[in-house]
């Protein structure tokens, strides 16, 4: 019970500091003193207190995405183990649960996105749809690789991985990890793929989908999106670092200081590097897939 | 066994990646100069440090030093300086997409961990990757110099073949004999110069180093570069 309430408290408190956080490191990475790490926190809850305002063109689909899609992710995330026991929700097969509320989520905002009727959104939610579809293979193949059990469940996979010691143990584990960064830096739409502070529409993946949403929809957005950031990256760090089970305080600081510690990653690639050209990343999704694909075949060989 | 020598393979494994999906000569070349150093280090992690002193030491530390000087220095530098003096700077319309070109790359990385792994019996005492890595390297390699457009594209296949060609052997035979493998070394490192002379020359005759066409043309290569 304890657990499922450090769960939640994580999820609610987690998100919007690291993304606040990221923020900080690219001003930091800049030379800048940045907003305040909470900055996200106020905007929510700024817009939050907004009213929205809706196009004339629109209709439900719109209102609805960004609630459909936070609670979608929301869902999903109770799914992901935080604290190195069972996830408050687990079964065996919720690895499909996971990816499948990811997916919904994601069609939820696209249906949104095209109710405006604006060639700019139609054009935005083509790309997020068609990279979204390459990256799943890749999703997918670091799910067989990390799941060599037959139960399909992320808190099975998670306290097994730790079990067997994890990547010093088992390469095929490090490529699995790649991949998976691959596809969260996709999931998420950050550099290399899509830059989040883009100004220009025609290079927008991701924002342009939610260029018309106001007030507590765009609260909403940005929630769905943090937490999304939040679990995805809590497995990310998984794969790197994983902790036995049976040991919370250890799970839970190793899952905190971890996500931080990929946070400053990504901020620092942000700083560094400009993002791809678009014809490149379906180059770059096959080559997550193929090496999550090589991944799986350093397990079969039984390397261990 | 040590875990390195497994990371080391799949570093070897994702260079080739790398290789068969960079249209930049430059980065090629510098992909195939980093898989001269792990391969240097191969030896390394395979025995452990102690390997440079005990016993055969001074053969095994030659054997790393030629390797590293060879592989990771000079024919490196001969094919950049050839590249630089051909002007030809990237791989133009490749016959094979960059996509299909990974794909086709992965089919026979995964074609070697089936061979590597269900048909040859794998030896006692040595990484399980070894044989599927040495042979993907080997077919990566092949299928490179195939596919290759230009001249320089085709001496970085075969030089990559060659790398899977000594991780076989490293991961077979253990050691060679001291003779066989610096000659191997040199033979590749002659051939290496020889053809990045040939590279320079005949694109001086030809104004191409494009094995397509290769005879004069009036149409100026698109690709750029000092000429």
């Amino acid at each position: 019970m304890v657990e499922v309430i450090i769960h939640i408290v994580l999820l609610i408190f987690g998100p919007l500091t690291l993304l606040g956080f990221i923020d900080r490191v690219k001003s930091r990475a800049a030379r800048r003193a940045g907003p305040p790490i909470l900055q996200r926190w106020y905007d929510v809850v700024k817009l939050l207190r907004k009213g929205a305002v809706y196009s004339r063109t629109t209709t439900i689909f719109f209102k609805a995405g960004p609630m459909v899609a936070l609670a979608c992710t929301a869902i999903a995330a109770l799914v992901v183990p935080l604290t190195g026991d069972k996830a408050p929700l687990s079964f065996s097969g919720d690895i499909f649960l996971f990816s499948g509320l990811l997916v919904l989520g994601r069609f939820a905002m696209l249906l949104a996105a095209m109710d405006t009727g604006s060639a700019f959104e139609g054009m935005g939610a083509s790309r997020e749809a068609a990279f979204g579809a390459m990256a799943e293979p890749a999703l997918f193949l670091v799910l067989v690789a990390t799941m060599p059990c037959g139960d399909a469940s992320f808190s099975t996979a998670f306290s097994q991985m730790a079990d067997t010691g994890g990547l010093t143990r088992d390469p095929g584990l490090l490529l699995a990890a790649i991949a998976f960064g691959a596809f969260l830096v996709t999931d998420l739409a950050r550099i290399p793929i899509d830059d989040p502070t883009t100004h220009l529409e025609l290079t927008m993946i991701h924002e342009v989908v939610v260029l018309d949403h106001s007030g507590p929809d765009l609260a909403f957005v940005t929630m769905g999106y943090a937490l999304r950031m939040w679990i995805l990256s809590a497995i990310f760090v998984h794969l790197l670092i994983p902790v036995p089970s049976g040991a919370p305080l250890l799970a839970v600081g190793t899952m905190l200081a971890g996500q931080f510690i990929v946070a400053i990653g990504v901020g620092i690639t942000e700083s560094v590097i400009a993002r791809l050209r678009m014809t490149r990343i379906p180059q770059f999704l096959i080559a997550a897939s193929v090496i999550a694909a090589i991944g799986i075949l350093v397990q079969f060989l039984g390397v261990a | 066994m040590t875990p390195s020598t497994d990371l080391l393979l799949l570093a070897v494994i994702g260079l080739n990646l790398f290789v068969a999906t960079s249209s930049r000569l430059r980065a090629r070349i510098r992909a195939c100069a980093l898989q001269g150093i792990a391969l240097a280090a191969l030896p390394i992690a395979v025995d452990g440090a102690n390997v440079l002193t005990d016993g055969p030491g001074l053969h095994v530390a030659l054997a790393v030093i030629a390797t590293l000087v060879l592989k990771a220095g000079a024919i490196p530098y001969a094919l950049t300086r050839a590249m630089y003096r051909s002007g030809v700077r990237r791989e133009v319309e490749p016959f094979v997409s960059m996509h299909i070109s990974l794909l086709l790359t992965a089919g026979l990385v995964g074609l070697a961990f089936y061979i590597g792994g269900a048909v040859l019996p794998r030896l006692p005492g040595t990484s399980p990757l070894g044989i599927p890595a040495g042979l993907s390297t080997l077919l990566v390699g092949l299928y490179l110099a195939m596919s290759a457009k230009t001249a320089l594209s085709q001496v970085i296949g075969y030089l990559i073949l060659e790398n899977g060609v000594f991780i076989i052997g490293q991961m077979l035979l253990g050691e060679f004999p001291l003779v066989v493998e610096l000659g191997v070394l040199l033979d590749v490192l002659v051939a290496a110069m020889l053809m990045a002379v040939l590279v320079v020359s005949g694109q001086e005759v030809t104004e191409f180093a494009d094995l397509e066409d290769s005879r004069p043309s009036l149409v100026d290569d698109t690709s750029g570069g000092a000429r």
